[in-house]
Formats: C-alpha cells, structure tokens, sequence
C-alpha cells in the first residue's frame, strides 16, 4: 500500500512539475528577479547581462510588497533569486521578513558604499535618488530655501505640496528627521508642514510639481529622477512644468540631503545565489551604473561621478551619509508619527 | 382483465396538516380503461397522480404497474423515468425550444433504430391530427393544438399508461365540449388507458368510463358514470355532480301512520309536473323563482304542506322546459319519475 | 422553486453527482475567504490600534461618501436614460439604446485616466482663481471637495450602465397595459413610469444598483488618482505602503461587512417583490407623447451622457495613444500581454460559467437550505478586493501545500503549481467572478417551471439527460450573456491579476496600468488601454444583440 503511495506521489510529482515547469522557460543558466522597478531600461541593461555572461534573466514585476508576500507565501518552493526594490526601507522590510540572505563578494564591497548596503550582505543599493525641494522659479528664490526643517516654518503656510505619507518615500525621508531630531522633534516637524500644505496630500511626486507649476503651491518635496522624467517626457507640457521649477538639494551646510537607493538582496531560497551575486555586480559595476543617470536619470552609487548633463545642472550636493539600514529601522515609527500629524 | 395499474392503500400525510392527504386509497385501472379521479381541491386527487407517476412518494400501501411493484416499503423504487407513464401536464409543459415534432419525439430516444421512431411520430402525428403543424413551437399553437401535442408527446412512447391533470382547465369554454370528445376519441384510438384527474364534474362524466370520486383524501365511490350520477351513495357525491334535492318524506308501508321519516335525494331531471296523484312521491310547492338556463327553465317550488305536518319549508328545484308558462306564484304538484 | 423535485428519490448517483460538485465547487470558493474572515477573531496587530485610532473613521467614511455619490449619480444616470429610451421617441434613439452601454467597456482606472486633463487644465486653475480671492485655507477645502466630485462623477460614469441594463430589463418585463392603465386613469406619461414603472421595475434596478455600488467598493486605482482614501485604498496602504498585513486582512473583514450590509440593504430595498409582472404582448411602454421639446431634451440628455462617459475619455486616449505611435515597438509591447489577456480570459470565462451550471442545477434538484446557502456564499467573492482575494489565495494554496506534504506525504509542489501556472490566478477568477455568472444563469433557471423537469422525467430521462435536453438549451441567452460579461470582467481585472500573476505572463490591463500610472509612460500604457476598450466594446456590442434578441424572441 505504501509503495503504491509513493509511486502514486512521484507520479503526481513529476506531472506537476513538468505542467509547472512548461511555464517556466528551460534553460540550464538563469537567474529570477522579483523586481518593483519596471523601466524598459532596465530590460536592456538585463539583455546586456545575459549576453555577457549567458546568464538568462527571468523578471517578474510587481510592487514590492506584493514580491515580498509572494516570496514569504512561496517558501523553499520560490523561484525567486533576487528581490529588487525601491527603496531602502522594503530591503529592510524583507531582511526583517526572513526572505533574504547574506551574500558577499569583495567586488559587491568595493563598488557599494558602505552606508548604502547592509552591513551582513543582505542587501547592496545600485542607483541613489535624493528627496529634494521643487520650488518656483517664478515666485521663490532658492536662497529662501534651506533645511527641511525650515519647511515646518508659519512662513511656509499654504505653500507647500507633497504625496501622501503612505508612500514610502516620504516614509524613508522622515526616518531620517527621526534619526537626526528625534521622535518628537520628527513629530512636531511632520505636524507643521502639513499644516503648511497648499492642499491635502494627493497625486505623485510629478503631480506636485505639476501643481508648484500650476500656482497652486511653491514648494514641493520630490524624488530627483522625476525632474528628469519630466525634462525628457514625449508630453509638451510636463517639459514646460520642467521649465517652471528649480531642483534645490536641502541641508547641505548640516548632515546633507535625504537620499535613498534602488537595491536588491539575494532571495534566501535562491538556487542560482551565485547567479544573482554575478547580476548585483553588474548592476553596480561601471557599465550599469554610467547608465542609471542616462536613461532612469537616478544618480550613480557615486553621486558626483557622474557625466549626465542634466544632473550635472541641478549642482553638486552633500548627501546624507546616514546608513540607509535605518531607514528602514525607523519606518515603523514614521508611519505613526505621520498618522498622528494627520498626514494622509 | 388485465391492469395497467392497480394503486393499494396509499397513504401520504404532509406535515402540520390535520387530516392525511391520502387516507388508505385504493383504485384499479384496467388496460384500455378512462378513468376520472374527481373532487374538490384538497381532496387529494392530485396528490394521488404525482404518487401513481412517481414525482412524490407514498408513506404507506403499494403501487404496482402492469403487475411490478414500482413503489412499497422496503423495495427499490422505480423513478419516474424508469416507470414508461404518460404524462399531460396542466400546464402541458410543452418544451418551448422544440417544435412540435421534436417535442414528440423527446420521449423516442431509446427507440432504435431512427426510421422507428419516425414511424412511430408519424403515426401519433395522424392519431391526433397535428399534421401541417409539425414544424410549429408551442407559442405558435392555440390551446387546444397545445393540448393535443401534450397528448400526442405522452402517448408517443407507448407507455403502460398516461395520466392527466387538470386536462380541460385551460380550455376555451366554447370549444370544449368538442376537445372533450376529440380526447376520448385519441385515447381509445390508441388503445392505452387513462387516469385523468379533475374537478369538472361534466368533464368526468363524459369522458370516462369509469369514476373515482374522492374526498377528503378518501375514495368515496367508483362506478360508471350513470350510476355515479343517479345512485349516488352519499349526498356528497350526488351534491359534486349537479343540484340535487333533499327532500324530507315520510314512508308509509301500505295504509295507515308514517313508519318513519327520512330524508331523500332527488335530482331535478326526476322530478316532473304532474296532474296525476299516483307515484310514490308528490309534492306541491309554489313557484318561488325561475331562472333561464337555455335549454330549460330552473324553477324553484317552497314547499309547505303535504309532505309532513312540521312547519319547515323546503325548497325544490326542478327543471321545465320552456314551452310551459309558469309565473311567480303558480301552484304546481310534482312527482318523482320511475327509473 | 420546483416543488416537485424534492420528492423524487434522488438516491441514485447521477443526480447526487450534482450535488457533490456543487458543495466542492462552494468550498473551493469560499475556504479563501475563509481566512479574511478568520482574522477578525484573531487578536489584532499593534498596527491596528494605529488604524483604527487616526484612519478607520476616514476609511469608512469615505467609503460611505463614495458609494452613496456614486450610487445615487448612477441610479440617476442609468434609470433616467432607460427610462428615456423605453417611452421616448427622438432621434438616433435606437443609437443611443446601444451607445449608452458602452462605458463598461472602459475600465474605472482607464477612464480615470482619460480625465487626467481634468486635473491639470481645469481644476488647477480653478484652485488657483479661489486660492487668489479666498485664500488658501479655501482652496485646500474646495479641492478636497473637488476631488471627491469628480470621482464620483467618473465612476459613475464607468458604472451607470449596470444600472442602466437592469432598469431597461426591468422595464421591458412590464406590459404596457399597466402604463396605459394609469394613463387612462388621468395620469400622464412621466408620472404614471414614475408612479407605476419605477416600483415595477424596482427589484432589477436595485439589483444593478448593487452592482454598481459593489464595483465602488472594489476600486482602487481611480481612488488613489484622487486622494480619496476608503476601505479598499486602507487595505492597499496597511499592506503595501506600512507591511502590515494582518491590519491590511482586518481591513478586508471590515470591507466584507460592510459589503453584507448593503447586500442586506438590497434585499429589503427589492421588497416582498415576488410578483412576475404581467407579460403581455404589448411590451411597448411608450405611448403618444405632446411635446417635441420632450424630445429634444431627451437627445441632449443621452447626447452628453455618451460624450462624456465614453466618446470623451476614448478620444482622449485615442490621442495620448498617437504622441507616442512613432515607436513601432508599441506591437512588440502588446503582443504578450494581448494573447495571455485572451487564453487567461477565455478559460476563466468558461471554466466559470460551467461551474455556475453545476451549481444552480444542483440547487435546482436539491432545494434545501444547505444549497441555498452555498449559492450565496459563492456570490461572496464578487463583494472581496481583488486583491484581497489573491492573498487569500496565495496563503490558503501555500497552507495547504505544506499541510499535504507533512501529513500525507506528496503535494510539495502544489503550491508551486498554484503560483507558477495560471492556475492560482484561474482559481482567483472563479472566487472572485462567480457571482456574474450565477446570478444571471440562476435567474434563467428558476424561470424554467418545474413541470419542464418533471416532464422530461416523465418521458424517460435522468438529470443528466434532462440538463443537456432542457435547461442548457433553454438557459441560452443567460449563457452567453454571462460568458461576455465575465470575459470582459477578467480582461479588465487590476488589482488581483497585479498579485498573482504567473512570471511572464502579463495581461492589457496590468500593462497599461504599469506603464500609466507607475511610470507615467502615458503615451505607451495608452494603446494597451485603447485595446481594453476596444474589445470591451466589441463584447458590449455583443451583450447588446443578445438581449435584443431576447427581447424579441418574447
């Protein structure tokens, strides 16, 4: 009975994987990516990979979460190799939800700073964007700018525009205030520039800057590479908005400006680790990252390194040298300090 | 003679009801025999049918089809599928996506090989006059062509018998008496018995050979037509199947006193004027009302004399023809014609 | 219900096969959900004392603004342009009859999208215009109202047109005596349909309000596009943007309650409505009507109705779709997504509408309670998120992978199978969409009388032989009716298909949603879009033959 048992279950076995593994496409060298970035441009850069090294990257594409509830909900069975996500604060989410593992090669060491990897290997960070202020040109001069606490001044009263404090973002960017002033300094600072808004938190950080354009307000708090979506977008439109505001990096006589990365970490099922290393390398090896400012308009791990002439034009800059691990330590209570600060 | 069906102490008893619907009923249906299951709603008529055709079952007795068992404690019932009975529906249930010819042939499906079956189609096409409407669906027919593709889809199969409900409810009045009779014409035609439930008293009488007559979920009478409607056992039957008079009388036995007193039931179509005092039954009564009733006069007589020496008065129906000229009031003297 | 049938013996197994299938088919539905239901009696997460205490109020009460302003715009919008297009005569009427139910063929998302310049041409400048004379404070207050205007008004938009079939059902079903009557009775055409045709038709129309108002419910993206937060935009914030995903599952009990209610809500508004309206011959309601300023008024009302719930936002993609048409990678893009959109669409759509089969006729051979309640219960899943639903799928088909594998040996790839195939994602499908196909088919077949079963029984066939002789044929026009609506459906499908997606396998509606509003690749998510509507169009179209030839074959 036993052993009709377990031929029955290799039977069933075997059916299922060969139905299951028709979907997934045969071949010996490959690697999967769950990946919440979804530019064309990063297919390209894959292609490059795989011709390089004859590695075959397979890309499934959703929200981070959605990636890291699948991966949880997949265990052992998960295909997954690499998670790749936005921001610091999901690697560090992941990390936390036990679904990634430490990996290390010297190469990933050198071409990552330290403050943007884990320090065990769980995750490195291959592009830097900073959260900066859109402002005017028109109606504000950028000397009346300077800190991102300056923005919790009764000056600043109906004249400031950002997205809602469940994007993580934001989230990421009051983790740092948190790191730097403390909780209730964090608190009273996210209480007041929502009382400074032009208008309750809606929309995209492009959407913000759409509206600083519009009059609507004067200052907007926005990821640098939506400046150059903008800049480069096929809409006429949104390049006028482009025209209409200027990018200025807060903080810099202080900590610096409030950045973050895109990263990946090695899925902790992985059966191709050394795969995913060998891609996480290309990532943040030269050739990618002389791309990343090119075609996603996101900073090198270099900030200053770079050619493009566009970032180039929104100045140097001091960036925060605050590990970005923290980030994602004090999401949890951003999260909080922006729901009391009824900041939507 | 042999039986189609014989039907044996069935009894059903719905819940939170009183009475049982069915209360020990047993009937016999011989081959090539119409029978009329008559009474009032609720008298358990139906119930009976849907028992006989398996859509309901029976808590007690027996129901035995051309000599199997189909339904009894303690066997395998048959299905209604598997019991080979005819059906009309009250509604005729005629399948609204079929024409006329496939809805005959609906019930041919076990018949082997095609050319049977049309055969047979043909011949229940021409049994029942349905020709040049083959073609035809069931919203392109009058009710009456409905009817006869409803009997012609039931019998079609041969069954061991067909049983119909309601059969003349949804007949256009004027044009039933003719259905009525193209019916009995069909079904003797074919040669197959038949159970016809209603609560048509005239339909019954016309159509059957023989009547069941229930009440109250009890059989109360079976007979022949005629002795149903003149020998009826109970002033309930003869009541169900036309007016009838109870008329209190005394019996004399030779000269002298009243032996004793008793009620009988005279029906209208026994009673006639009379100027002659023999018989065995007179009464005289005054014309209190007449009533036309096209082919006769109904007239009813209030009676108080003659009969006993209480003072109750009893009313009297009889029927007149229209040659006589009775007006409000007339005396007249009635007898009781001899069968 | 058939009387009848509950007396046949039904000991014999073909009938019983029935029943099996349907009570495995409810349980395969409605063990998913199961879990959402589950969490309300687990003791709650830290995060929830967050929600509840600063967002639950704000949810909830922007889940209850919404789904009234959408409810009442669409009751208005679908009941009136029936009504007008039943008993008015004016012209292109017979257009109109059909152009009216186009709108559901543009996602809620999609026309979102097909506003944007809303947004930024008209409300900025408005904001702008009150922020220069009444302040900020003003401004910040009209916009929020803005906002919530105009989403309302877009969704029901997309939506009034489920409001606008059942009226037009509901009032082809009445004779036109009842109309005549009350107008012989002194009663002129407007308020003997509004004192006469309205409460007749009133069990379709709330029917379709339903509908409607559930869609509301399950909206997402259109939401977030506004700043407007409800249940289902709490849902997505808990588990996307704050990772708490237990708080995210309490969210979706609160939702599935909320969703109960106004179930119930339906019931009571249907009324004791258990009349069948006198069909007579003359279904023709409208009647010799004065004025030709009736008529007129009558065009421009659907006139503007179809601009703006359809021609407007179509072109408006239409032209999106061309600032971008030089790149002829666009096909390349499509391709994929447009044969995996059909093949996921076409399997779901008819393994869906076969499962319905089984079960409304095996409610039909067995009219217990137990059956009733499975046929409700698998409506449920039309009342739950999307995405909601995937995760509950996601974690039942894990559970049950490893359970398999401890206890009995085998199935370690099961939840593999479920996630890496389509299948996952069918199964998703089946809990989520089963109610469209239900409810039609289940409508078709109680008016199928039970002396059609008990005949066909009569003349000698099984359950088996009777389903495939009778019902199947006489249940037609609900069939196919059903088939389009969930074929549709599933192509349109955002949020749920967004989390179960099998790799490589992406469908129009999860690419254009990408490309617009993730990477506001507008001109590129566009022409996906324009393909959405198109075939939804193309299946409206259908939808509309169908019920006109039902119309006539009556």
């Amino acid at each position: 009975m036993k052993t009709l048992f377990k031929s029955y279950n290799s039977i069933i076995n075997i059916s299922f994987a060969v139905f299951a593994f028709s979907f997934l496409p045969a071949n010996a060298q490959e690697v999967t990516l769950y990946s919440h970035r979804h530019y064309e441009a990063d297919d390209k850069l894959y292609e490059k990979f795989t011709k390089a090294t004859g590695i075959k990257v397979n890309v499934v594409k959703a929200s981070a979460d959605a990636l890291i509830e699948r991966i949880k909900a997949e265990g052992k069975e998960s295909p997954a190799d690499l998670l790749i996500a936005a921001d610091a604060g999901r690697l560090v989410r992941a990390q936390d939800a036990g679904i990634l593992q430490s990996a290390t090669s010297s190469k990933l060491e050198k071409q990552v700073p330290k403050n943007m990897r884990d320090e065990e290997g769980h995750w490195y960070g291959f592009t830097v964007r900073s959260r900066v202020l859109i402002y005017s040109k028109d109606r504000i001069k950028p000397s009346q700018l300077s800190t991102y606490e300056d923005l919790a001044d009764p000056k600043w009263k109906g004249k400031l525009l950002a997205r809602s404090s469940s994007n993580i973002y934001n989230q990421s960017l009051l983790a740092s205030i948190i790191a730097n002033n403390g909780k209730q300094g964090a608190a009273k600072w996210a209480a007041a520039v929502r009382k400074n808004m032009a208008r309750p938190p809606e929309g995209s950080d492009r959407d913000q800057m759409r509206a600083v354009a519009a009059g609507i307000g004067d200052v907007a708090i926005a990821n640098t590479y939506y400046v150059g979506l903008l800049v480069n977008s096929s809409n006429p439109k949104d390049r006028e908005v482009a025209e209409k505001v200027g990018v200025f990096f807060p903080n810099q006589s202080g900590r610096g400006a409030h950045v973050n990365i895109s990263g990946g970490g090695v899925v902790k099922w992985s059966k191709n680790k050394a795969n995913a290393i060998k891609l996480l390398e290309f990532l943040t090896g030269s050739e990618a990252q002389n791309q990343f400012p090119v075609t996603t308009y996101e900073f090198p791990l270099e900030v200053s390194s770079t050619d493009s002439p566009l970032l180039k034009s929104w100045g140097k800059f001091k960036a925060d040298s605050l590990a970005l691990s923290e980030l994602g330590k004090l999401n949890a209570e951003a999260v909080k300090v922006f729901a009391l600060a009824n900041w939507k | 003679m042999a039986r189609s069906l014989r039907v044996q102490d069935i009894t059903k008893i719905f819940p939170r009801s009183s009475r049982p619907a069915l209360d020990e009923v047993s009937i016999d249906l011989s081959n090539g025999e119409i029978m009329a299951l008559v009474g009032e709603s609720g008298s358990g008529k139906t119930t009976l049918l849907r028992i006989i055709a398996g859509l309901a079952n029976p808590d007690s007795g027996v129901v035995e089809i051309n000599g199997e068992v189909v339904w009894s404690i303690g066997i395998k019932t048959k299905l209604p599928e598997e019991r080979n009975i005819g059906f009309v529906f009250q509604d005729y249930a005629l399948f609204p996506h079929l024409n006329v010819k496939d809805n005959i042939l609906y019930g041919l499906h076990k018949m082997h090989p095609k050319s049977e079956r049309i055969k047979r189609l043909i011949e229940i096409i021409k049994l029942t006059g349905l020709e040049n409407l083959e073609e035809r669906f069931p919203h392109e027919l009058s009710g009456g062509q409905q009817q006869r593709v409803a009997l012609a889809r039931a019998l079609a199969p041969k069954p061991n018998f067909i049983l119909l409900d309601e059969p003349f409810s949804n007949l256009d009045p004027v044009r039933k008496d003719s259905l009525r009779d193209e019916l009995r014409a069909i079904v003797k035609e074919s040669g197959i018995s038949a159970l016809i439930v209603t609560h048509d008293t005239r339909d019954a009488l016309s159509v059957a050979d023989t009547l069941a007559v229930l009440k109250e979920g009890k059989l109360e009478q079976v007979g022949s037509p005629e002795r149903i409607y003149f020998h009826s056992t109970s002033e309930y039957t003869a009541s169900l199947f036309g007016k009838v008079n109870r008329i209190p009388c005394q019996l004399f036995k030779g000269e002298g006193a009243p032996s004793e007193s008793t009620d009988i039931l005279v029906r209208p179509v026994d009673l006639e004027i009379t100027k002659d005092p023999s018989g065995d039954v007179h009464i005289v009564g005054k014309v209190i009302s007449t009533n036309f009733r096209g082919d006769f006069n109904e007239v009813t007589l209030e009676c108080r004399e003659g009969l006993t020496e209480s003072e109750s008065v009893t009313h009297v129906s009889i029927y007149v023809g229209p040659e006589r000229n009775l007006k409000l009031g007339d005396t007249v003297t009635v007898r009781r014609l001899r069968r | 219900m058939p009387k009848g049938l509950l007396n046949i013996n039904n000991q014999r197994f073909s009938s019983f096969w029935w029943w099996l299938s349907a009570a495995f088919i409810a349980v395969v539905l409605f063990s998913p959900l199961t879990v959402v239901l589950s969490s309300l009696f687990k003791a709650p997460g830290e995060g929830w004392e967050l929600i509840t205490e600063y967002l639950l109020v704000d949810y909830i009460l922007g889940t209850i603004i919404m789904t009234l302003g959408v409810g009442l715009t669409a009751l208005f919008l679908g009941v009136g342009s029936a009504w007008i297009i039943t008993v008015w005569d004016f012209p292109c009427k017979r257009f109109f009859s059909l152009a009216l139910l186009m709108p559901m063929a543009i996602p809620t998302y999609v026309m979102a999208f097909g506003y944007s310049f809303v947004k930024y041409d008209i409300r900025d400048p408005l904001m702008l215009f009150i922020k220069n004379n009444w302040g900020a404070v003003i401004m910040s207050q009209s916009n929020e109202i803005f906002n919530y205007g105009l989403a309302i008004l877009i969704l029901s938009f997309a939506l009034y047109p489920y409001v606008y079939i059942a009226a037009r059902v509901g009032f082809s079903e009445i004779s036109g005596t009842y109309i005549e009557n009350s107008r012989l009775l002194g009663r002129g055409l407007f308020r003997s349909m509004f004192s006469v045709g309205l409460p007749l038709a009133r069990p379709a129309i709330v029917g379709g309000l339903l509908l409607a108002v559930l869609e509301v419910m399950n909206e997402y993206g259109a939401m977030t596009y506004y700043g407007i937060e409800t249940l289902t935009t709490g849902i997505f914030v808990s588990w996307t943007d704050l990772g708490d995903k237990d708080s995210a599952v309490r969210l979706a009990a609160v939702a599935m309650v909320f969703v109960l209610l106004l179930i119930a809500i339906e019931r009571l508004l249907r009324g004791r409505a258990k009349f069948h309206a006198h069909r007579s011959s003359s279904n023709n309601l409208s009647g010799p009507t004065r004025t030709n300023a009736g008529a007129v008024m009558a065009f421009l009302f659907c006139f503007i109705l179809f601009t703006v719930s359809f021609a407007l936002p179509v072109i408006n993609l239409c032209i999106d779709t061309l600032h971008g048409w030089e790149k002829s990678k666009l096909t390349d893009l499509i391709k994929g997504p447009l044969i995996d959109s059909f093949i996921v669409s076409s399997i779901g759509c008819l393994g869906i509408v076969i499962a319905a089969l089984v079960i409304s006729y095996a409610a039909r051979l067995f009219p217990t309670i137990f059956m009733k309640s499975i046929t409700k219960l698998c409506m449920l899943g039309y009342a739950v998120p999307g995405a909601v639903v995937a995760i509950s799928i996601l974690v039942y088909f894990s559970g049950m992978g490893s359970f398999l594998s401890e206890f009995l040996g085998f199935g370690s790839l099961t939840s593999l199978f479920f996630t890496l195939t389509p299948a996952g994602l069918i199964i998703a499908y089946f809990v989520r969409f089963m109610t469209p196909a239900l409810a039609p088919i289940e409508a078709g077949m109680i008016r199928i009388n039970a002396s059609m079963d008990e005949a066909s029984s009569m003349l000698g066939r099984s359950s088996w032989g009777s389903f495939f002789n009778v019902h199947l044929p006489l249940l037609r026009f609900p069939l196919f009716g059903a088939m389009i609506v969930l074929f549709v459906d599933i192509l349109k499908e955002l949020p749920l298909t967004l989390v179960l997606r099998p790799p490589n396998i992406e469908t129009l509606a999860t690419t254009s949603y990408g490309l617009i509003q993730k990477e506001e690749r507008i001109a590129d998510g566009s022409f996906p879009a324009l393909i959405l509507v198109l075939t939804g169009t193309l299946a409206v179209l259908a939808l509309h033959i169908l019920i006109r030839k039902r119309i006539v074959n009556k």
